[in-house]
C-alpha cells in the first residue's frame, strides 16, 4: 500500500518536474563535469555501501548488492 | 598469509595496468579501454577488520556498447572475542574465562562469529548498449564465501527525454542466495530476493539536476541469521542459547530525492534524503551531504551522512518469554548513525588517476550491550586507495 503512494509521489513529482524550464544543449557545460553525474560519482562508493549494508537494515534504494559476509 | 596474499593480488594488479598502459595505445579509435584497481580497508571497534583488493576492465566496444568486469576479494578476520577476559554471567555460577566450556566459537547473542577468518569473492560483469534514445543494461553478481552465496541479475533501462533535460531510468533484479552454517553442517537455508526501481533525473537550471528514485522490494526464505540467538531471561531458566527467528517474508520500499548544484568553478554540491519503510516495522530516513571541490589539480571532496531507523516489530534486547520471532540482531534494533568521509583525487602524470579516501563510521544507541560481546556501538575507519588508468 505504502509501495504505491510512493509511486504515486514519484509520478506527481515527475509531472511537476516536467514543468521546469528547458536547459538548451549549449548551456548543459556543468553537467559534464564527473562530480555532476549521479551514476559515475557512486563508482568509488561501493565499498562504503557494503559497509552501510551489513551494519544497518535499509539496503535498498541505492544499488547495494545483497549478499557476502553472511551478513544478510 | 592473509595479508600478504591480498598485497600480492593488488601488486600484480597495478603490474598489469602498468603492462596495460603501453598496450592502449595499440588499441584502434573504436575501443577505448579504462582500467581500475583499488584496496580498501575496514577497521572496527568490535574487532572486525576486512582487507578488499579490488579490480575492473570497462571497455567501450564502440560508440554504442559497453561491457565492463569487476572482481573483488574480501579478506575477513575477527579476533575481538577473548576468552580469558570475557564478561561472565550475572547469576555468579559461571566465572569468568569459562565461556568456551558452553559457548561455540560464534557469538550466540549478537549473531557475529567471534573468531574467524575467511576470504569472499565476487565477480561482477555488465553490458550496456545505447539504442536511439534509450540504454539497456543487463548484469550478472556472483558472491561467494564458505558459507554464503548469492547470485543475482539486474536489468536496467534508461531513457532521455525531452531534448535530454530529463531520464527515466527502470531497474529490475532478482537474487537467489544459498545460506549454510559452519557450526551446523547440515543447515542449509534458501534466500530469494526481488526488487524493481523506477528514477527520473531532471535538469532543473544550467547548474542543478535533481534525481527521484522509488524502490520495491521483496526477500523472501529463511531470512533469521543462523548465527543469531537469544536466550529466554526468566526465572529458573537454564539459559539455552534458542536460534532467532524471522517471518519468510519481508517487504520493503523507499522514495527518496537528490539534489546536485554545480559549483562557479569545477566542482558542485550535493544533497540527499530518503525514506525507508518494511513490513516488519522498520522506518529509516538518511540524509546526505557532500561538496567536491577543486584544490590545484585534484578535486577535494568531504561528505556527511546521518542515518537513523525504529527497531523491528519483534526484537528486543531481553526476551522474558519464547515468542513465534525472536531476534536480538543488532541490524534489526533501534539507532541512529553518523559517517564522515573525506576524498582526494587527481591525476598522475599523463595516463593514470588516482583517489584517496577516509571514512569514520560511528553508531549510537541505547541498548544493553551486557548482553552482547561488544562492549558498546560500532565505530569503524575505512580507507581506500584505487589506481586508474584512463
Amino acid at each position: 500500500m505504502r509501495a504505491r503512494a510512493l509511486v504515486a509521489a514519484l509520478a506527481l513529482a515527475g509531472a511537476a518536474l516536467g514543468g521546469c524550464a528547458t536547459v538548451g544543449v549549449a548551456d548543459k557545460e556543468a553537467f559534464s563535469q564527473p562530480c555532476m553525474d549521479f551514476d559515475k560519482a557512486r563508482a568509488s562508493q561501493g565499498f562504503v555501501d557494503h559497509v552501510f549494508l551489513t551494519q544497518e537494515q535499509a539496503d535498498g534504494g541505492d544499488g547495494g548488492e545483497g549478499g557476502g559476509c553472511g551478513c544478510r | 598469509m592473509r595479508l600478504p596474499l591480498s598485497w600480492a593480488l593488488v601488486g600484480s594488479l597495478v603490474g598489469s595496468m602498468s603492462a596495460g598502459a603501453g598496450q592502449a595505445a595499440a588499441l584502434g579509435d573504436d575501443l577505448q579501454v579504462q582500467a581500475r584497481t583499488s584496496v580498501s580497508t575496514y577497521s572496527s571497534s568490535d574487532g572486525v577488520q576486512v582487507t578488499s583488493p579490488q579490480a575492473s576492465v570497462q571497455a567501450d566496444l564502440d560508440s554504442r556498447t559497453q561491457v565492463a568486469l569487476r572482481y573483488d576479494v574480501d579478506a575477513v578476520s575477527a579476533a575481538s572475542f577473548n576468552y580469558a577476559r570475557s564478561k561472565s554471567h550475572s547469576d555468579g555460577l559461571h566465572a569468568v574465562g569459562t565461556c568456551k566450556a558452553c559457548h561455540s566459537s560464534v557469538d550466540a547473542l549478537s549473531g557475529a562469529s567471534m573468531n574467524y577468518r575467511e576470504q569472499r569473492q565476487s565477480v561482477d560483469l555488465q553490458a550496456q548498449r545505447r539504442i536511439g534514445e534509450a540504454r539497456a543494461s543487463v548484469q550478472w553478481y556472483h558472491s561467494g564465501e564458505h558459507d554464503y552465496q548469492s547470485d543475482s541479475l539486474h536489468l536496467g533501462l534508461d531513457r532521455d527525454l525531452a531534448d535530454r533535460d530529463a531520464t527515466v531510468s527502470l531497474a529490475l533484479q532478482h537474487g537467489s542466495d544459498q545460506v549454510g552454517s559452519t557450526i551446523d553442517s547440515g543447515y542449509s537455508g534458501f534466500r530469494m530476493t526481488n526488487k524493481g526501481s523506477l528514477a527520473l533525473t531532471q535538469l532543473l537550471t544550467p547548474r542543478a539536476q535533481i534525481r527521484a528514485l522509488v524502490d520495491y522490494g521483496q526477500e523472501q526464505g529463511n531470512l533469521a541469521d543462523p548465527y543469531a540467538f537469544v536466550f529466554i531471561d526468566s526465572p529458573g531458566n537454564t539459559a539455552i542459547p534458542i536460534a532467532a527467528s524471522a517471518p519468510g517474508l519481508r517487504e520493503s520500499s523507499d522514495f527518496g530525492v537528490t539534489y546536485k548544484q554545480a559549483l562557479a568553478g569545477p566542482g558542485s554540491l550535493e544533497a540527499g534524503w530518503r525514506y525507508y519503510q518494511d513490513d516488519w516495522g522498520i522506518q529509516a530516513n538518511t540524509l546526505d551531504f557532500s561538496w567536491s571541490g577543486q584544490w590545484h589539480d585534484w578535486v577535494l571532496e568531504p561528505e556527511y551522512r546521518y542515518y537513523t531507523q525504529t527497531q523491528a516489530n519483534f526484537f528486543k534486547n531481553d526476551y522474558k518469554a519464547s515468542q513465534q520471532y525472536m531476534t536480538r540482531d543488532l541490524k534489526l534494533a533501534a539507532f541512529s548513525s553518523h559517517w564522515l568521509g573525506l576524498g582526494l583525487r587527481g591525476p598522475i602524470g599523463s595516463l593514470f588517476a588516482a583517489e584517496l579516501r577516509y571514512g569514520h563510521y560511528l553508531r549510537t544507541d541505547a541498548l544493553d550491550y551486557s548482553h552482547y560481546f561488544a562492549n558498546g556501538p560500532v565505530q569503524a575507519d575505512t580507507w581506500q586507495f584505487s589506481l586508474s588508468l584512463q
